[in-house]
């Protein structure tokens, strides 16, 4: 699965990416994670299978989910996001997706 | 006790909702400024690189660098290796800046951004006194930067949008040709329309539009924004947004980034020219008095629950947000402590950055520090990041550890309060 984060600059998410892979690791799963700029997602929409977004950054989902076209886009919960939980925030994209897929 | 507390916060939450929430959503979502906003970051390498290559040009080949030693002398005249960059990164940047709006303006809009780019450039360059080109292309063309990359592109696309005015082409015309036919009459109408206002505003008045827009909406615009009071406001409100759990700095740069954008250059033409910097508001300033250690000084809240907090579930997640702190990135304690809807925390995370902004501009103006003519680097570890920044002056450091003392004092009696909450709590839950 390919999972794109995105915050302002990249730099916030960049670290529950680190936090993301372990837990991917952890349950021996593949997946392609990494972080961008909000400015940056439109230029690699076209590679991922969900957009997650910083909730420092949420009042750009609408703008998001426009150039988003068929990727799920949603906003990480904030207590997941400050706490840097991988796992939680790993499932929370997979079930992403699958609903998507339904 | 605790209904009524929490009914207070509700109210303080749907006020901020209600006042900042449309600020907020309409810097984020309007297109024009988006565009601003996007071209300032696609910018942010050339500005950085062109500001190192004068540091470099100051301490390699001028007077007071190495070529003030007399085996050295020679270095002196290949000044140019650095201030030929400078030159094309600085004083040319508001073409840039407008070349870079019109491109993403232009992708958002549907229309080729490539193509946008280069339009906006001619009608840039059309405004322009031709006579004297390579002076008018600087900071002080910024704001006409921002109307021309702006307007060519809504006029563009406008006239792009009529399909009466497009040159039909046979469907056997390959698309690359029959699509510059296409586009030819609304870019001859685009550029006729900036050649009118050029020719006809010098044919009556003998003056540039940038005369008019630097002297009536540039300047007093900085003056205002870049004041200590609206800098003051600045802080205050991307505090209040941070606090709410949005970036606020992200949705302050939208006035903010104009002028320091045209602080820095105007700081680095003054040292070019032997002078000293006037303009205090940089990202330095930002990065060493009010988002040192991340937006609002959390820094010195982390230091402060360190020292003096009862909770270990503060102190956990303080520990594992340090590193992140020191490179400016408090995402992890907003979210995390949280300071996001914490009403303990709100009166020190906008008093702190507050307080310390005022006594940076004091040590600014008052000549203590100099004002910066490096750009910044966001996310550099604290303390390298104003010393590069500030171009190696010590007060920078002494300042740095200043803020982070000052923060330590505001926000310890809060951690304080908020440890007596915490066993207030504990002693109600254990009565049931």
């Amino acid at each position: 699965m390919k999972i794109m984060l995105a915050c302002a600059a990249g730099m916030s998410t960049s670290m529950l990416v680190e936090k993301m892979k372990l837990a991917a690791k952890e349950l021996n799963e593949e997946h392609t994670i990494w972080a961008v700029s909000v400015e940056g997602v439109e230029s690699e929409v076209d590679n991922c299978d969900c957009i997650l977004l910083g909730p420092q950054v949420r009042l750009q989902k609408n703008n998001i989910l426009k150039i988003a076209k068929n990727v799920p886009v949603e906003v990480i919960n904030p207590s997941d996001y400050g706490r840097q939980n991988g796992m939680a925030v790993l499932e929370f994209a997979k079930k992403l997706v699958t609903e998507k897929g339904e | 006790m605790s209904n009524n507390k929490s009914s207070f916060l509700n109210k303080m939450t749907a006020w901020f909702e209600k006042w900042l929430g449309p600020i907020a959503e309409f810097t984020n979502t309007n297109i024009y400024l988006r565009s601003i906003s996007d071209a300032f970051t696609m910018q942010m390498p050339l500005i950085i690189v062109g500001s190192f290559a004068l540091l470099l040009n100051i301490f390699i080949c001028s007077g007071t660098g190495l070529a003030k030693y007399e085996s050295l002398a020679w270095l002196a005249n290949y000044g140019r290796v650095f201030s030929t960059i400078n030159y094309a990164c600085i004083s040319c940047m508001a073409l840039w800046t407008c070349v870079l709006i019109a491109y993403s303006l232009g992708k958002k809009k549907g229309l080729k951004p490539e193509f946008c780019a280069v339009l906006s450039a001619l009608c840039f360059l059309i405004l322009t006194n031709q006579e004297n080109i390579g002076g008018n292309l600087g900071a002080s063309a910024l704001f006409l930067g921002f109307f021309v990359g702006i307007l060519s592109i809504i006029l563009y696309g406008k006239l792009m949008s009529y399909e009466k005015i497009k040159i039909k082409m046979d469907a056997s015309v390959p698309p690359m040709i029959a699509g510059s036919f296409n586009s030819l009459i609304p870019v001859a109408i685009t550029l006729l329309f900036f050649g009118l206002i050029a020719g006809v505003l010098y044919g009556t008045t003998q003056m540039y539009l940038n005369d008019i827009i630097y002297k009536l909406i540039q300047v007093p615009f900085n003056q205002v924004v870049g004041s200590q009071l609206g800098v003051s406001i600045i802080i205050i409100l991307s505090q209040l947004l941070w606090w709410t759990g949005i970036h606020g700095h992200m949705a302050m740069n939208v006035v903010a980034k104009p002028v320091r954008q045209a602080a820095i250059a105007a700081n680095m033409e003054a040292i070019a020219a032997g002078l000293l910097p006037t303009q205090w508001y940089t990202l330095a300033y930002v990065h060493t008095f009010t988002n040192l250690g991340g937006g609002g000084v959390v820094i010195s809240l982390a230091i402060a629950i360190l020292l003096f907090s009862k909770r270990s579930d503060r102190k956990d997640i303080t520990k594992v947000s340090m590193i992140p702190l020191i490179c400016g990135i408090s995402e992890p304690m907003v979210f995390g402590l949280p300071i996001m809807l914490n009403p303990i925390y709100i009166i020190p995370f906008v008093l702190t950055p507050l307080i310390c902004g005022n006594i940076g501009y004091y040590a600014l103006t008052s000549g203590f520090l100099t004002p910066s003519y490096v750009e910044s680097i966001p996310g550099m570890p604290m303390f390298i990041q104003q010393f590069l920044a500030y171009s190696g002056q010590w007060q920078a450091i002494v300042l740095t550890i200043v803020v982070i003392l000052i923060g330590v004092i505001i926000y310890t009696p809060f951690v304080l309060i908020d440890n007596a909450q915490a066993k207030k709590e504990e002693e109600v839950s254990d009565a049931i």
